[in-house]
């Protein structure tokens, strides 16, 4: 890829020619007995051009529809993810797309692509990413501006970065729900180890620490014309479509990319055999070792094709298809992989089958066996036959579509295939010997060093796998929610200090004796909350009932809404009916009932609750002293208490649940004397430093006469 | 059905309209054969590819209590030869297969007597069976009718059993149209569902694997039996573990005899063809299998639901959650109304499942399907969510709701309907680009609607529906009392229950 002027290159000319005639035989089954018209094709061959900032261009223009394509590819990947921001790459890759552009909000560029039916997507594999636009033959000119947009410009917005995060911590809460998930991450990490991106998963301290500059830099370090080659098929005219690709990449240069090393992995193979505990009635089982690392010149490369098929890729008619299924029932989906992509490090091969409990053992005997075969005994001569004829009868569905063509002849030249590789493909696999598949068997599949992970439950299994090699018990633990934040280590005059401004504030906010006589508080505001649609309209009723049932109702365009927590239990009343609020989420309530300040304070100077002071800070600018203290869930709440009115100005705490954590701030200004105890009536929130609502209170009540009804589930 | 449903929903909802739409009705050639056999083909020379598909109006929804699972296993059954294809010498092999029958009866039955089995004669019987299936072998050749079609280049050759409908997919080289021609029409006349125990063992395997062990496939199997108390839309296609263990190749035959006719089945071609050779060829392979009557429709009529229904189901899984609603199916002009509705609610980042509850980070997902489980009968609108944490499925449920309401209450915008429209008039054009899309699509809609057309009147009715339709509609379906809803709940511990492991298995 280098940086020449819209040079021209000649491609070498693909011709496939499929020549299948009759297989002669002597005891003839009908269908031996047909006999089949030479195929004839000469798929169309993309053109390779070079714009002037060093693009790559695979084109084939195809006029049987209205349709526009390009696939993209960029020289990066997963491989180059951080050890400490695993997933980094992955996050870049959706936030490229949901987060806009420098000049389109995410909505407007969602609004924009789907009026005209037309999209825009961005993708990361381990050594490459992605970029696609699909779009009719009439918005080609649009389609090609939006793209180019997304490429050269994605804003990276902080919310949807946010959101991506979430979304990948949610993905890791669940990723042990899923038994072959389950069963891959750890074969992975097993084999290549904690020092290799391979062998990497994502973690959520890892993914919580992405920022925007993060994706920011990952962009600017890889995303260059000259990094970057795309496959463009469809409706189109070659001439004015470059011209309009040089007009949409205009000033956006080439720059020299300083490509980080990727570990390289010790190959001794490891071998040992893991299981994980899931009650389930099926075992999920891999079994492998490391594969190939891909290199220029590989000459094993169709003798393996032939050697995977027969093992294991040929779908129903490989081996391990035949023994463990098609003989033995012992299985639906079983069946093998080998990497041979990966040109930064051996990919992996592997085994895979799920078979029931009771017959795990007898399962991976039989897939072990398989693999032996293939090493010790020649492949007879028809079933070498049948495997070349399959791979060279459905060549042909290589060159399907033009996308797929020019894709195809990308991805070759991307992975440093030879560049007659399509040509010569039969050929090669034609001339591919039963010693040959022998050789390769035995040279790349290790049945005496295998990796084996399973997954289910060994109380049923039908013998225990130490025949296979000492097990190694994988415990498997739910990613569990952040640890709250420690409380900072106290001084004794912190915690004086903190009875001072404690006792100060009780004095501001009505006396002891006053705050004490509040049973309950009424709180009625109208408050406008800050959504992604625009601000929205809402009126609430709060009831406090000290020291710990709550209820708040909500008037909503949408209809009304009430969340009710009677100090142990909640449950949501919606237009649709009362359903029960789970116990991570009734916790949230019990702490907010805790920070009710005209409850808080009276409790906090009398029950013996520590508080220690953590310094001044200015809140809108008025001088304020910190308090630390613990609230019931655990997590701990900052007040902010001026040092002027001694009013708590300002809380902040760290809302957690199940591994995500948000900072909300309130902001509580004008206090107003309710029956001589003092009540904010200005209420605005924050939610990691954005506006999320402003409330005005039109009504405070203090020990209001209230009907248990209020707590009590409707039927 | 519910993958084409999807599709349509997907790839048509994502243009130049009456153009594309036209250029289907024209490039549509069909031809009903004397049997009943109705054949559909598209010329389409861009590789010299073909992709032949055969549809069969017989799912799990034909099946009797005692057959649970049947339409699904012969499925299987019909990759495994014919009586010169996976045999070398049939008429030895069939008195062996005629012995594993009687045997296998046997062993079932003494199965099926559960703690009360006569643990002896079950070993007995079991030890019979093995021997008999090893003198099967010397004759059997597994996997030769597969083998034949990849040595030719075949790729997607595979078959799929929905509730309604049976399909065996395949594509070719175009020159060895006749191969299949051969091929398909061999297994119909002459099919020998031998090997019928070790498959009756995989498709054991097939349910762990899809539902046992899926979370989501657990849920959504006891949420459809909830949702339908008596239409068999409710029973799982693969059917219950002990549907399965009583199948035998009596049964496979018996539903292979009835509903595997000319009349009952649609062929569509697509690919490098020559028409008229292609008529010709079909006709020499097929035209001598007679037609016969045709069985019985479904008669049962799910009851009008007359509460919420709720259920739950406990797995070692984080939540998720599923909500249906009956509605009937097409070519009720509701049903195309349900079609717009999906599209507004979950097609792509300017659906307001999208915007309201996933951006708003309640759920990682949320997608509708218009159409579950089946379109023969009256079925159901679907929802399925994952809610995010700290979100539970009772957020969820409630974020959902809430956009049902706003679609009763706030008219549905001009734009929204232009962009859906845009987008189905593209989808017509995106899906004339691959044969088997197309093939799988012609046969699904000639096989179930009854008239492939119903694709064209499909757009047409998508564009007279009115922002009032939306809200009448959304109004008579979207209620509470009708509707079934599905949580998959964590289970709190996982004891390591030992022995729940089939003990009637051989």
């Amino acid at each position: 890829m280098k940086n020449r002027i819209s040079k021209r290159l000649a491609i070498t000319t693909l011709i496939v020619c499929l020549l299948v005639w009759g297989i002669p035989s002597t005891f003839a089954k009908p269908h031996e007995e047909l006999t089949f018209e030479p195929i004839e094709f000469k798929p169309p061959v993309p053109e390779k051009r070079m714009l002037s900032n060093g693009m790559t261009l695979y084109l084939i223009e195809d006029h049987e529809l209205p349709l526009f394509n390009i696939n993209g590819l960029i020289k990066t990947g997963d491989i180059y993810d951080p050890a400490d921001k695993v997933g980094l790459a992955a996050i870049f890759s959706s936030v490229m797309r949901t987060g806009g552009t420098m000049s389109r909000e995410p909505d407007a560029l969602n609004e924009e692509l789907e009026s005209m039916a037309a999209a825009v997507e961005v993708g990361m594999a381990a050594e490459y990413g992605t970029i696609n636009l699909s779009t009719l033959a009439e918005d080609i000119g649009k389609g090609l501006e939006i793209f180019a947009d997304v490429l050269k410009n994605p804003a990276f917005r902080e919310d949807k970065l946010e959101l991506r995060k979430q979304q990948a911590v949610e993905g890791i809460r669940r990723r042990n729900d899923n038994p072959i998930q389950l069963a891959w991450r750890n074969f992975s990490a097993l084999l290549y180890g904690t020092d290799h991106p391979f062998g990497w998963y994502s973690e959520i301290e890892g993914i919580e620490s992405i920022t925007v500059d993060d994706l920011k830099a990952f962009h600017t370090k890889y995303y260059h014309p000259n990094n970057i080659m795309l496959a463009i098929t469809g409706d189109f005219d070659t001439e004015p479509l470059i011209s309009q690709l040089e007009e949409v990449f205009e000033g956006w240069a080439s720059a020299e990319i300083a490509f980080p090393d990727v570990p390289t992995v010790d190959p001794t193979p490891k071998p040992s055999v893991n299981y994980i505990f899931k009650d389930l009635n099926q075992t999920t089982m891999l079994i492998g070792h490391f594969g190939i690392k891909r290199a220029p010149d590989f000459p094993d490369y169709f003798a393996l094709r032939v050697m995977n098929d027969i093992l294991g890729e040929g779908g129903f008619t490989s081996r391990l298809m035949r023994e463990v299924r098609e003989k033995h029932g012992l299985a639906y989906m079983v069946g093998s992989i080998m990497q041979t992509s990966y040109y930064t490090n051996p990919g992996e091969w592997f085994a895979y089958s799920q078979t029931r409990t009771d017959k795990t053992a007898e399962a991976i005997s039989l897939i072990v066996d398989v693999v032996k075969g293939l090493r010790e005994i020649p492949v007879p001569e028809a079933e070498l036959q049948r495997t070349k004829d399959s791979l060279v009868n459905s060549f042909v569905f290589g060159f399907e579509s033009s996308a797929q063509i020019a894709f195809q002849q990308m991805m070759l030249a991307y992975r440093g295939f030879s560049p007659d590789f399509l040509e010569t493909f039969t050929d090669n696999i034609a001339k591919v010997t039963a010693e040959d598949v022998q050789a390769v068997a035995q040279k790349y599949l290790h049945p005496d060093a295998l990796t084996i992970v399973t997954v289910g439950n060994k109380d049923n299994f039908d013998r225990p796998l130490d025949e296979f090699g000492k097990i190694n018990e994988i415990e498997i633990a739910q990613p569990e929610p952040l640890p709250a934040e420690p409380m900072p280590e106290a001084s004794e005059a912190d915690m004086a200090k903190a009875k001072e401004i404690l006792a100060a504030a009780v004095e501001a906010h009505g006396g002891l004796e006053k705050l004490q006589a509040v049973k309950n508080l009424v709180i009625e505001a109208q408050a406008t909350g800050n959504t992604p649609q625009g601000p929205m309209q809402m009126e609430g009723t709060s009831y406090y009932v000290y020291p710990d049932k709550f209820r708040q109702d909500l008037k909503l365009p949408q209809g009304q809404m009430a969340y009710v927590f009677d100090g142990t239990s909640g449950f949501a009343i919606t237009p649709m009916g009362a359903q029960p609020i789970p116990p991570q989420v009734a916790a949230t309530f019990k702490d907010a009932v805790f920070r009710e300040t005209l409850w808080l304070l009276p409790n906090l100077s009398q029950n013996g609750i520590p508080v220690q002071y953590a310094g001044p800070e200015e809140v809108a600018g008025e001088p304020t002293s910190i308090l630390l203290v613990t609230q019931p869930s655990g997590e701990m709440l900052r007040l902010f208490v001026s040092d002027d009115t001694h009013y708590v100005v300002k809380l902040s705490y760290r809302e957690t649940a199940q591994g995500t954590a948000v900072i909300r701030e309130t902001y509580m200004k004008d206090y107003r004397d309710v029956d001589g105890v003092k009540v904010p009536y200005h209420v605005v929130q924050h939610v990691e430093g954005q506006l999320f609502s402003e409330s005005r209170v039109t009504r405070a009540t203090l020990n209001a006469e209230l009907d248990a009804s209020l707590f009590q589930e409707p039927e | 059905m519910k993958q084409i449903r999807y599709l349509l929903i997907l790839f048509l909802a994502t243009l130049p309209g009456i153009a594309s739409a036209q250029n289907l009705a024209d490039r549509v050639v069909e031809h009903t054969f004397p049997n009943g056999l109705k054949l559909l083909m598209i010329k389409r020379d861009t590789s010299p590819t073909v992709a032949p598909y055969i549809l069969f109006k017989a799912g799990s929804v034909d099946e009797a209590d005692d057959t649970r699972g049947i339409a699904h296993m012969l499925e299987h059954m019909l990759f495994k030869g014919t009586q010169t294809i996976g045999t070398k010498n049939y008429e030895k092999e069939e008195r062996i297969l005629a012995e594993i029958d009687r045997i296998g009866d046997a062993l079932d039955m003494e199965r099926a007597k559960g703690s009360r089995a006569d643990a002896d004669k079950v070993a007995e019987l079991e030890k019979a069976l093995k021997e008999q299936q090893e003198l099967a072998k010397e004759w059997i050749v597994t996997g030769e009718y597969t083998e034949i079609y990849t040595q030719h280049g075949s790729t997607g050759f595979n078959a799929g059993t929905s509730v309604d409908y049976t399909i065996y997919t395949v594509e070719l080289p175009s020159n060895k149209l006749e191969l299949w021609a051969m091929l398909e029409s061999d297994r119909l006349k002459n099919a020998v569902l031998r090997e019928f125990y070790v498959e009756r063992d995989a498709v054991k395997e097939e349910r762990r694997m899809r539902v046992d062990t899926q979370p989501g496939g657990k849920l959504y199997e006891q949420f459809i039996a909830a949702a339908f108390t008596a239409h068999p839309y409710g029973m799982p296609i693969i059917g219950w573990p002990s549907d399965i263990a009583m199948l035998n190749r009596r049964k496979a035959a018996e539903f292979f005899k009835v509903h595997y006719a000319p009349n009952n089945s649609v062929m569509v071609i697509v690919g490098n063809i020559a028409i008229d050779k292609t008529i010709a060829l079909v006709e020499k392979y097929f035209g001598d299998i007679p037609s016969q009557p045709l069985p019985s429709e479904v008669t049962t009529v799910e009851p009008q639901q007359e509460g919420e229904r709720r259920i739950e189901v406990e797995f070692d899984a984080e939540p998720q959650l599923m909500i249906g609603y009956h509605k009937p199916t097409i070519p009720h002009f509701d049903d195309y109304v349900l079609d717009m509705i999906s599209a507004i609610l979950s097609d792509g980042r300017t659906s307001r499942f999208y915007k309201n509850i996933v951006e708003e980070g309640i759920a990682v997902s949320v997608d509708s399907v218009n159409g579950y489980p089946g379109a023969r009968y009256d079925n159901l609108f679907f929802i399925s969510g994952t809610p995010r944490s700290p979100h539970t499925t009772v957020d969820v449920e409630a974020a959902i709701y809430a956009e049902f309401e706003r679609l009763k209450t706030e008219p549905v915008a001009e734009k929204e309907f232009k962009r859906i429209l845009k987008q189905i008039d593209a989808g017509f054009i995106r899906n004339l680009s691959s044969n088997a899309g197309m093939a799988r699509q012609l046969a699904f809609y000639e096989g179930i609607a009854g008239d492939w057309r119903y694709i064209l009147g499909w757009r047409e009715n998508m564009y007279k529906i009115t922002p009032e339709d939306v809200m009448s509609v959304a109004k008579t379906y979207f209620t509470k009392s009708n509707r079934t809803v599905g949580t998959l709940v964590k289970k709190e511990d996982t004891p390591s229950a030992g022995n729940e492991v089939e003990a009637n298995e051989q």
